[in-house]
């Protein structure tokens, strides 16, 4: 942490606060930092959605409010449309992954467990990225595999590492692999991005916490946190690999339903 | 309204990037449109357009905003290209003056307020 942003922490820390016992200064530090930072995000994040559907509304009401037709032909005004929905939905996206932070740390991230086929799952989850993403995925996937837990919770981990790794290697393709071991079943994602350093591999499953500065890819941050904790609640692991400026794969292994 | 007036934008939103050219185009400019720093650089040096101003987001791939004014500066004929900084960020105002841009306007916007600005400095 640099020294300007500790001198602030401090400043912003009340005495009581330090007393309960256990609690280290440095910790607490670094804790408000990371928070600001992920507010500062947040903001951020949210308003670049928020601008375009702005935009776009007054844009209809400007040509609506003079009672001209539209400078656009309905090829383009159908675009728009899209996108405006688009944006909708990331701002959903954004809003549930907040809600979810809130549900993990209050204890309330309900899981519905039932037997459902993995590999089903993957397949479907990779049809709902675009065309474009689509053909950048290499699948590899071992039918009718089985697991015991929550689909969408899983598809959810599925969705957001293979996404990070579309988003962290720009436009190279990305291996996608789901294959069962002896006493597992294993989800990996391999990519030729950035590659994550030693020090953030650590991190990078915390709250709030990026393997990549902000600046370089957008999203809060808060996917592989999630993931994460789904992940334990299905008593799997996950874990990382990477080498910087040759790419990381990322690596979830699930109990088959057989030997829970 | 000049038709002739050209506005290069670097946004790495896909979307934002559309819609500020769709905009635009549909008020007479010519819009060229960039995801990055790097490719605007590129696409200056190889075209050697000098647009008659450039909006740019305080955030995208491969370089710093610090970084691209520095390139866009050394860039024959385009030390004096008014720039005017599109972000969400709060410290939006600071980077703008640290970056010696002409304005900024800050997210979420309108739309009368972002063609006025645009208007406002390319009918200098």
């Amino acid at each position: 942490m640099r020294d300007a942003d500790k001198y602030w922490a401090m400043q912003n820390l009340k005495r009581s606060d330090l007393q309960t016992e256990g609690l280290n200064l440095e910790t607490l530090m670094e804790a408000l930092f990371y928070r600001d930072e992920f507010l500062s995000i947040a903001s951020h994040e949210l308003k670049t959605p928020l601008t375009t559907m702005r935009l776009h509304t007054q844009v209809f009401k400007r040509y609506s409010t003079k009672d001209q037709s539209l400078p656009y032909s309905k090829d383009n005004v159908d675009r728009l449309v899209n996108q405006i929905d688009a944006q909708t939905s990331r701002l959903i996206k954004l809003v549930e992954d907040m809600l979810d932070i809130s549900r993990i740390r209050s204890g309330q991230l309900c899981m519905t467990k039932d037997d459902f086929n993995v590999s089903d799952l993957l397949n479907d989850v990779v049809l709902k990225f675009s065309l474009n993403q689509i053909n950048r995925i290499s699948l590899k996937v071992d039918t009718n595999l089985f697991l015991w837990g929550d689909c969408e919770r899983v598809a959810q981990v599925f969705h957001n590492i293979i996404n990070n790794a579309l988003k962290f290697s720009k436009d190279l393709p990305i291996e996608v692999t789901l294959i069962k071991k002896k006493t597992k079943i294993s989800f990996s994602v391999k990519d030729q991005g950035h590659g994550i350093s030693q020090e953030n591999q650590k991190r990078i499953f915390h709250r709030f916490q990026r393997g990549i500065s902000a600046s370089e890819v957008s999203g809060l941050g808060l996917g592989l946190y999630i993931a994460r904790e789904i992940v334990e609640s299905h008593n799997g692991k996950i874990s990382v690999k990477s080498c910087l400026e040759k790419g990381s794969t990322f690596t979830v292994d699930f109990i088959p339903k057989e030997l829970l | 309204m000049n038709t002739t007036k050209t506005i290069l934008i670097i946004e790495d939103n896909p979307d934002s990037l559309n819609l500020y050219g769709e905009i635009l185009r549909s008020e007479g400019f010519n819009v060229i449109g960039t995801a990055h720093g790097k490719a605007a650089l590129k696409c200056l040096e190889e075209t050697q357009v000098v647009p008659d101003l450039i909006l740019m987001d305080l955030t995208f791939p491969f370089m710093t905003a610090e970084e691209f004014v520095s390139g866009l500066r050394s860039i024959q004929g385009c030390k004096k290209i008014p720039i005017i900084v599109i972000s969400g960020q709060i410290d939006v105002e600071n980077r703008t003056n640290a970056l010696k841009a002409n304005d900024f306007i800050e997210k979420p916007f309108d739309l009368e307020l972002f063609l006025s600005k645009v208007l406002g400095i390319v009918s200098m």
